[in-house]
């Protein structure tokens, strides 16, 4: 009896333990309405010290994974590597706002000539870290490792060659009059100096050399990474505007997603990019950490559904594809991803996008209906239902937008089995026609919204049909005439969302907010269109006083 | 005992053929594609292709094997990323110490806790003192390491703010992930230590040495717990090995960037070089780390090296 006894004190000091420990931060489930961008909803951070002039200042921002290489030409699939490369190496042009104008990085500006010849002048004083100044024969030369690399083609297929002009001043000849072709080419490739590429000793996946405003300190790879400023950074702030606005930058690459909110409850981090969902609520004034604010704006990506469109399979036949987007309630799936924070798609785009048709917000966009989708199915011989297979990426999101099909689609007869791959699986899986009847993905694009239909509907990409194996030529002759710059008007973009909408080859379903959490020492966070946070482009408080050691 | 230890060596190469063989096949035939993985799924067919060309992927199981064997037996190279292009020996020799380190640590809180608990156990047997050490066991075991390091973090971390989160960095940042898998270590030490330990305190030697008039304390630790070891230090060795393989869980959940993380992220893009040369690393310290527990159960039972005295071994 007292041996029992003892066990029970003993359990119910580890279930007290246990409870003080998870007890920190009660809230509930639901999240309140986001902060606008920016507004600070705390009260800015206690410190020990206010900033002088002569202490440094350091921010410190979660990343979800190690980069793996800091090489300049490396996939930029994810904010975590843009949000470094971009702080050291610097292309032509930035495009801060998100389908904005070009503003001047490395080029001072470009000018269009005939025959889609883009003349750029570049800054006569521009050096690298190292001190090797960069010229157009520089360049000629990033354009010309970018290419022979191959990870972003896209940043170089429309290049067919640059001529130099002088030191600073080399002719772009662009071979596509697609609207955004140019804007492809100048934003996103890192120019460097041939020098440093020839002194590297590991072609700079650990050791670059550049002329952004921050140089590598140090780096654990799969733990952290340091950035600090260049103190031979070639731009001033009278000309390009403050770019070093703090000294260190520190990357914490944080895996686990409830190691972020701690993270951020400690003080860890400034700036956080994947904090999940549900713990939102905690930092946007309505719980109980104070000290923070949200950056919130529309996310560019699209949640979608893309049907196999290839002979033989069910969703070849588009009444089926349309039954199932009228059986798909948007709505639901706002309110369950999202919490309802975002936009229903009316279109295979959002109000985002600068070349977003304003009439389709009064359109109809296959409202939910599940009578009409049964009746459809019926017309074609479905009346009794049919099987079909979703497949999905590792992402939680995709899963339970899965789930959510699979129940809505269940309601009208139609059974889906949910194929979940981890990524490298489902990207190998897309491709192949035999593996799946609907996927679901996200889909973005850098401001146009033709982009976006470019990358998954341009038969000239995909052997002769569209990614999802759709065969029609007026939809590539409408796409086309979207594409190209002197035709990309309102009206022919129109005309090619109706046969999108016609076809249905890819079902948008919405669009939420995209959030970060940060610390409300940083006022006005820059963070572009495309997610990299310049932390030496924004602004802070006068008591950010993280000092740097 | 040099023979001995030689002819273990020389034994493990044919192991790490076998390891290299089926991690490479598995490997092959495992579906995804890196060149997707490097490009995209946005490329044409060519560039896909071209890519493929230049990993060597279009070439035969066989001619790729061969010539991955000719690398890592002839040259040591155990080949390049295909994500980033690092050496991947460099990759595993820079991540190998912080594994290294937590588990090494993670071993030694076992051990330090598992065992006293174990023979306090064994020592007073169906007493309070027994049941708490075994329900301390049983929780230990119980709870997944998961868990436990998110509580640690929790508590510590956040509650508390004595420990960081994690990252790595001085001695602190070790405390709570070795602490996270050390506390579930020592619960299975600590079952196999009472276990051994009830079979060894009844033996006739034991008696013999309390009727001696041997202080208690010298016939349980002395006597009784040196035989009782051989299984227990089976277990750690075993334990230690795995570990060193990547504590998977404590590294993502701590950010440790270990092994683990290491083989993780190489699966999920489909990295081949760096999951072939990390597994093969990992085959190789663990075949070590089993020979110095071999070598271990000699130091610990004189009658089990005496079996290798002389030039041969006695039966």
């Amino acid at each position: 009896m007292k041996g029992k006894k003892a066990v029970a004190l003993l359990i119910a000091a580890a279930m007290v333990l246990g409870t003080a420990a998870c007890s920190n931060g009660d809230g509930t489930s639901e999240t309140t309405q986001a902060a606008s961008s920016g507004t600070e909803v705390g009260s800015a951070a206690e410190t020990t010290a206010s900033v002088s002039s002569d202490q440094k200042r350091q921010v410190n921002i979660e990343i979800s994974g190690d980069p793996q290489s800091l090489a300049p030409y490396v996939a930029l699939s994810t904010p975590r590597n843009r949000t470094i490369i971009y702080n050291i190496y610097e292309p032509l042009f930035f495009r801060l706002e998100f389908g904005g104008e070009l503003t001047s990085c490395l080029a001072k500006s470009y000018e269009l000539m005939d025959g889609n010849v883009y003349r750029i002048t570049l800054y006569d004083s521009i050096k690298d870290s190292a001190g090797n100044p960069i010229t157009s024969s520089d360049v000629v030369f990033s354009y010309d490792k970018c290419r022979e690399i191959g990870v972003n083609p896209s940043q170089v297929s429309y290049i067919d060659k640059i001529e130099i002009v002088d030191d600073y001043t080399f002719d772009m000849y662009i071979n596509s009059t697609e609207v955004g072709a140019f804007a492809e080419c100048v934003l996103w490739t890192p120019i460097i100096a041939e020098a440093a590429w020839n002194a590297s000793p590991d072609e700079m996946i650990s050791t670059p050399v550049a002329t952004g405003p921050y140089v590598l300190d140090e780096w654990i790879a799969g733990s952290s990474l340091t950035l600090v400023k260049n103190e031979n950074y070639w731009q001033t702030v009278e000309e390009g505007g403050e770019r070093q606005a703090v000294d260190k930058i520190h990357y914490s690459e944080i895996a686990e997603s409830a190691q972020v909110t701690i993270a951020l409850e400690t003080g860890e981090v400034d700036f956080a990019y994947d904090l999940q969902s549900s713990d939102m609520f905690r930092f946007d004034g309505s719980g109980n950490v104070q000290g923070y604010a949200l950056y919130t704006v529309l996310d560019n990506l699209i949640q979608t559904v893309f049907f196999n469109c290839s002979e033989g399979n069910p969703c070849s036949d588009p009444v089926v594809r349309q039954a199932i987007s009228y059986a798909i309630d948007a709505d639901a799936i706002l309110n369950n991803l999202f919490n309802g924070e975002g936009e229903t798609a009316v279109a295979f785009s959002n109000s985002r996008y600068s070349d977003f048709v304003d009439s389709w917000q009064s359109e109809e966009y296959y409202l939910y209906n599940p009578d009409l989708a049964k009746e459809m199915l019926a017309s074609v011989g479905y009346a009794d239902g049919l099987q079909l297979r979703i497949m999905t990426n590792s992402s939680a999101n995709h899963k339970r937008i899965a789930e959510i099909i699979q129940a809505q689609l269940g309601e009208i007869g139609v059974g889906v089995e949910i194929l979940n791959y981890e990524n490298a699986l489902f990207n190998t899986y897309v491709l192949d026609e035999t593996q799946f009847d609907m996927y679901v993905a996200q889909k973005a694009a850098g401001g146009l919204t033709v982009s976006i239909w470019n990358m998954s509907l341009d038969a000239d990409t995909y052997g002769g049909t569209t990614r999802n194996f759709l065969d029609d030529a007026q939809l590539q002759k409408l796409l086309d005439t979207a594409m190209e710059s002197a035709t990309s008007t309102p009206e022919n973009v129109d005309a090619c969302w109706q046969r999108i909408k016609e076809l249905n080859p890819v079902y948008a379903l919405c669009t939420g907010m995209k959030k970060y959490v940060h610390a409300a020492t940083i006022t006005e966070p820059l963070v572009s269109g495309e997610s990299v946070f310049y932390p030496g482009m924004s602004t802070y408080s006068a008591d950010h006083a993280r000092i740097a050691e | 005992m040099i023979r001995y230890i030689i002819k273990r060596v020389l034994l493990m190469i044919p192991v790490i053929l076998g390891v290299t063989w089926i991690i490479f096949t598995i490997m092959h035939f495992t579906p995804g594609d890196p060149a997707v993985i490097i490009l995209g799924t946005e490329v044409s067919e060519d560039l896909l292709e071209a890519k493929r060309v230049e990993l060597g992927l279009n070439r035969s199981y066989l001619a790729q094997f061969l010539d991955y064997l000719k690398d890592v037996f002839l040259h040591f190279d155990l080949g390049t990323s295909y994500v980033n292009g690092k050496s991947v020996s460099a990759e595993i020799f820079q991540r190998f110490p912080y594994t290294f380190r937590v588990a090494s640590l993670s071993v030694c809180i076992s051990l330090l806790i598992g065992i006293p608990l174990g023979v306090v156990a064994a020592v007073n047997q169906y007493s309070w003192k027994d049941n708490a050490s075994m329900t301390v066991a049983l929780v230990g075991i119980s709870m997944p390491g998961f868990w436990v390091g998110q509580m640690l973090s929790l508590l510590f971390a956040l509650t508390l703010g004595w420990l960081p989160a994690s990252g790595v960095g001085g001695p602190q940042y070790y405390i709570l992930p070795c602490l996270a898998i050390g506390l579930s270590g020592c619960a299975s030490i600590a079952r196999q230590t009472r276990s051994s330990m009830l079979e060894v305190i009844r033996q006739d030697y034991i008696v013999t040495a309390r009727a001696k008039g041997v202080i208690e304390n010298k016939v349980i630790y002395g006597h009784g717990l040196r035989n009782a070891l051989i299984p227990v230090i089976t277990q750690a060795g075993s334990s230690f090995g795995i570990q060193l393989g990547g504590a998977l869980v404590s590294e993502t959940v701590f950010s440790i960037p270990g092994l683990g993380t290491y083989m993780m992220t190489a699966i999920s893009s489909r990295d081949y070089p760096a999951i072939q040369g990390a597994v093969i690393y990992v085959a190789i310290i663990f075949g070590l780390v089993m020979l110095v527990v071999d070598l271990l159960y000699a130091f610990i039972d004189p009658r089990i090296k005496a079996q290798y005295s002389g030039k041969r071994r006695r039966k």
